[in-house]
């Protein structure tokens, strides 16, 4: 089976995506050089400050100061670029304090600014209206974001193996019942299900709690396509003529289920689980576009999404909408990934 | 006329292989048999001998990745202006107008599972319609008229209701009959049946080879019965090919086949063969060994690994040849003929 | 046959055995009806011997065969099984703790070649299963045991390690073989083990059954269409027809001198592998009947060109014409009917 996989180029790329992007939920810290909530109401709506690495012939990084003055019109402060200003970029920079993987404390960040002056800063992919760092926020929202959907997953899995194997492995009443209540399940538009379970969460719930309850939320709906996969499988195994033999041998069930039926499935299960995160991804992501899922100060993509919902954002200040760019990159990874699986698994499609 | 002795089809030679990325698959490797007017051919072998590949080539519908790549099929067709001409279906594009003609027209094919050929989305009547408007130009009520007689021709009862009905409403035996009422509604010259009755019960056969046979006598149509069942070959056929391995190991009248075979593996079938006048808990013989598979085909003749008369030197190192040894019988064995 | 207790010499007795399929239809799957696959069947096996159920599709054979080994629990009879300890147990009525212990006793081979074999398994854990289920742990011992049993059935055991799809159909069926003996049965249901194979294969198979039965004292029910093939293996043949037995008999007297119309007919109908008895055959009329609707009175009155106005309203009962000949037809003792030589 790895072979096919290997064969699918597509799939390999979007593998080797996949296997990056969790890689920067695992360092979201180390990627991030300011505290994804600190912010500066005087920075706010800077355009991204485009990195410059070399300097004289010499590799620097530097990035362009900011020279504030205040608009004779609207009286605010205003930024531009002041060439002028270089300001110097190290790798492995102290910033702010963080504990890599939860464990280690440290404080060195991917890159940092030399000197730690205020007016010194850095915005590799600007601001947003509250003057926070964008590349900073992404990173950390790429770390919940991809959680959520891997918690959300790993829930529907689980319920999805269990009620599906159920109902495909006993049959009758059973399956019967499960499958109306699959049937209502999907029968209720998203949206508004979603809408309706959201609103219901009261507004004191840490963002743990929210972070905790939206999963479960995105879950209660995705297990009902994998319960499916399931119970069809095991409805076709448990005919199967083999599957009477080990009966007739004397194996109980638990021994057929585990070691027969199981084997057989497995693959298809990894590809549909694999095609079954972006969904959840997305569900995530509008949610809190929405309002209705993660609200500051926690991040995910939807919640940066959800500040550039106006016009006057996309006429301005563009750089808000970069967090898309993540999103779909990820969609079509996951669902390249889980194309070249579930070919691998099952080439002739029974 | 001096037409009558000859063969509708003669096929010479023919050669299709399968070009998989495992290797070459030599499907049909010098298959060369005649079919006549009024006449069956029972063509005969075990997995992989390459009878349906045949019936597919002559049809030109083998699917890829295989294709013909030697030997011709001719087939004597009635031109209208009262001439004959020949054509060789080998060197005709098998998505051309000509062969399509041919196709129902000509020669028409019966498959074993009646239910995986009939389109399960339209009524028999639909198909059978499409075809005769297709091969007669008749109109659409015209058409249904024929089609409605060609199933009462066939044995199925109330045929005006039942034109109407669709595959799964019909039994194993009535499905096979609506089938070769859908394959006779283009009047072909020629019947390809390929393992007719296999699916069926043993007295649905012998109601669906007895409708097969008066049809015969009645439209002097040609049959080529393509089966593994040495018994039912017996009753129908009056020439047989015997194939192993994509090549014809023997042909000849059914009579010498059964009563005088030459080749050891014809000889060594019928022996093992389970019959019915067996006494009761008698061991049969068996060929030793079994069929090799399609990739690792043995040097030579394809049956000396497992040939009781094989001649060192002789049956590894060249491949026999279809000769004549008598009247109307031909054999591809180095025991007839040295190399 | 049916006496009070069993026979000692009987190692399988089956009476009145019934099985009968419910017809759901509608939303609310409501009873409709019900198929009679089985309806009132008797039979019996003495040890050491093999009997042949024959008949068409829809007779009943395969699911009788799955009730004896509880495949299917049957709706009503008895099944009484002489177990190893010399006890007469009715399987049919058995509690299933009860069952796994007896299932060593009574095996199945399948039809199908390619689905009886789990295609992800090895031949070792395929035949070493039902060895370590019960109780064979140590794995050296089960891999001589695997070696011997590939042996018996003329497969080389270094095919041990390998999947099924690298054999062929014949090969697959000796691998099932084997596992059906790894337990010692005395028992084996055999349901079409030949009919999916080619012709040369056949022969191969069944001589082999032939010698296992000798050699291990099996006791075979052997289920098949062919009724070729069962005049090569058998004892005693059982005709069904739509879920009841037609006729019984003893092979010889069953081919030779046939006393149900039906068996004439299927008799006649079986192709003969010789061009020159193309003799006259009894074609019937009219499709094998559908067990869910099963005519009135005998089930083969519509086909039956013997028939009289009481075998459309009577059932006929089975009776023994003659010592170990059992028919069930009006006719019986007046017809008489053309058999096949030998």
């Amino acid at each position: 089976m790895r072979w096919r996989f290997r064969r699918h180029k597509l799939a390999i790329v979007g593998s080797i995506v996949v296997i990056f992007f969790y890689t920067v939920v695992l360092f979201a810290d180390f990627l991030a050089y300011a505290p994804p909530t600190e912010s500066e109401a005087q920075r706010s709506l800077l355009a991204p400050q485009g990195i410059h690495w070399a300097d004289h012939g010499r590799i620097d990084p530097y990035v362009y100061g900011f020279t504030g003055r205040r608009d004779p019109l609207t009286l605010k402060r205003v930024y531009t670029l002041d060439p002028t200003k270089k300001i110097s970029l190290r790798l492995f920079a102290h910033g702010f304090p963080y504990r890599l993987f939860g464990l280690i404390p440290t404080d060195r960040h991917l890159i940092g600014v030399v000197g730690a002056r205020t007016e010194d800063t850095l915005f590799v992919l600007g601001t947003d209206e509250q003057g926070r760092d964008l590349w900073s926020r992404l990173m950390y929202a790429t770390r919940t974001s991809l959680i959520i959907g891997l918690a959300g997953v790993t829930i529907a899995l689980f319920l999805g193996v269990l009620l599906g194997g159920i109902s495909g492995f006993y049959g009758g009443g059973v399956d019967t019942a499960i499958q109306r209540v699959i049937e209502i399940l999907r029968s209720i538009p998203t949206i508004p299900l979603w809408l309706g379970l959201a609103a219901a969460l009261p507004n004191d719930w840490t963002i743990g709690q929210v972070y905790f309850a939206i999963t479960l939320i995105i879950s209660l709906i995705g297990w009902t396509e994998l319960a499916r996969v399931v119970r069809g499988r095991f409805l076709s195994l448990r005919e199967e003529e083999f599957v009477m033999a080990a009966e007739l041998a004397g194996s109980s069930q638990v021994r057929i289920i585990l070691s027969h039926m199981v084997p057989s499935f497995l693959s298809h299960i990894i590809a549909a689980t694999t095609l079954a995160l972006p969904a959840m991804i997305v569900s995530e992501t509008s949610l809190s576009f929405l309002g209705l899922g993660l609200r500051p100060p926690a991040v995910s993509w939807g919640v940066l999404l959800q500040q550039a919902q106006n016009v006057q954002a996309l006429a301005i200040s563009p750089w808000l909408l970069i967090p898309a760019i993540p999103v779909i990159t990820v969609i079509l990874a996951f669902n390249f990934t889980g194309d070249g699986l579930r070919d691998a698994a099952d080439p002739y499609g029974h | 006329m001096a037409a009558a002795d000859q063969p509708i089809l003669n096929v010479r030679d023919l050669r299709t292989y399968f070009f998989r990325e495992e290797g070459t698959v030599k499907a049909v490797d010098g298959a060369s048999f005649e079919v006549f007017a009024g006449r069956t051919v029972g063509i005969v072998g075990e997995s992989g001998c390459g009878k349906t590949v045949t019936a597919k080539s002559i049809l030109r519908i083998v699917e890829r990745p295989g294709r013909i790549v030697g030997g011709q099929i001719y087939l004597r067709r009635a031109a209208h202006n009262g001439q004959e001409s020949t054509v060789d279906l080998a060197t005709l594009d098998p998505d051309g107008a000509e062969i399509r003609r041919i196709r129902g027209g000509d020669i028409a094919l019966v498959f074993q599972e009646p239910m995986s050929s009939i389109s399960p989305v339209h009524t028999i009547g639909n198909q059978m319609v499409e075809t005769v408007q297709l091969h007669t130009g008749l109109g659409a009520s015209a058409a249904r008229e024929q089609a409605i007689e060609m199933l009462r021709l066939v044995g199925i009862p109330k045929p005006e209701r039942r034109i109407d009905e669709y595959a799964f409403q019909l039994s194993g035996g009535l499905r096979q009959r609506a089938m070769i009422a859908l394959a006779l509604g283009g009047h072909p010259r020629i019947l390809i049946a390929d393992e007719p009755t296999t699916a069926l019960d043993v007295t649905t056969q012998a109601q669906i080879l007895d409708l097969l046979r008066h049809l015969q006598a009645q439209e002097q149509m040609a049959i080529v019965l393509i089966t593994h069942n040495l018994g039912v070959v017996a009753e129908m056929c009056d020439e047989v090919v015997v194939m192993y391995l994509g090549r014809v190991v023997e042909r000849g009248p059914v009579d010498a086949i059964f009563h005088a075979p030459k080749h050891p593996y014809t000889r060594m079938l019928l022996r093992s063969i389970p019959s019915i006048h067996a006494a009761v808990r008698t061991k049969l013989p068996t060929i030793a060994g079994s069929i090799p598979h399609p990739f690792n085909r043995p040097r030579g003749c394809p049956f000396h690994p497992r040939c009781p008369d094989f001649m060192p030197g002789v049956c590894d190192q060249n491949e026999p040849e279809l000769r004549a040894v008598s009247e109307g019988q031909a054999v591809s064995c180095f025991l007839y003929g040295a190399p | 046959m049916m006496g009070a207790g069993t026979s000692p010499d009987y190692l399988l007795e089956v009476r009145g055995l019934r099985k009968y399929f419910p017809i759901h239809k509608g939303f609310l799957r409501k009873l409709v009806g019900q198929v009679r696959a089985v309806d009132d069947v008797s039979f019996s096996i003495e040890r050491g011997q093999t009997l042949a159920l024959v008949g068409e599709s829809g007779c009943g054979k395969t699911t009788t065969a799955r009730c004896i080994i509880r495949a299917h629990a049957p709706t009503a009879g008895q099944i009484l099984f002489r177990t190893d300890a010399d006890t007469v147990v009715d399987v049919a009525q058995l509690p299933k703790r009860q069952l796994r212990p007896l299932r060593r006793q009574m095996q199945m081979i399948f039809q199908d070649p390619y689905s009886s074999l789990n295609p992800r398994k090895t031949l070792l854990d395929i035949v070493g299963e039902p060895l370590l289920v019960n109780g064979l742990k140590n794995r050296q011992e089960r891999v001589a045991r695997v070696a011997d049993l590939l042996r018996l059935v003329g497969l080389q055991p270094e095919y041990m390690r390998r999947f099924p799809h690298a054999f062929s159909g014949g090969q697959r069926q000796r691998v099932g073989i084997a596992r059906a003996l790894a337990l010692h049965p005395s028992l084996i249901v055999a349901d079409e083990p030949v009919s999916a194979l080619d012709v040369s294969v056949q022969a191969q198979i069944l001589n082999l059954l032939q010698d296992l039965q000798a050699q291990f004292k099996l006791t075979y029910l052997f289920v098949a269409h062919d009724l070729s093939v069962v005049k090569h293996v058998s004892d005693r043949v059982a005709v069904m027809y739509v879920g009841q037995i037609v006729e019984s008999a003893p092979t010889e007297a069953l081919y030779t001198a046939p006393k149900h119309p039906y068996t004439e007919s299927l008799l006649s109908a079986v192709p003969k592998p010789d061009p020159r008895l193309r003799a006259q055959r009894i074609v019937l009329e009219g499709e094998v009947a559908d067990p869910a609707h099963p005519p009135s009175g005998c089930h083969f009155h519509p086909r039956c060109p013997y028939v009289l106005p009481v075998c459309r309203t009577e059932p006929p009962a089975l009776e023994a014409i003659a010592p170990g000949h059992f028919v069930r037809c009006h006719r019986a003792r007046e017809l008489t009917l053309r058999g096949v030589g030998s």
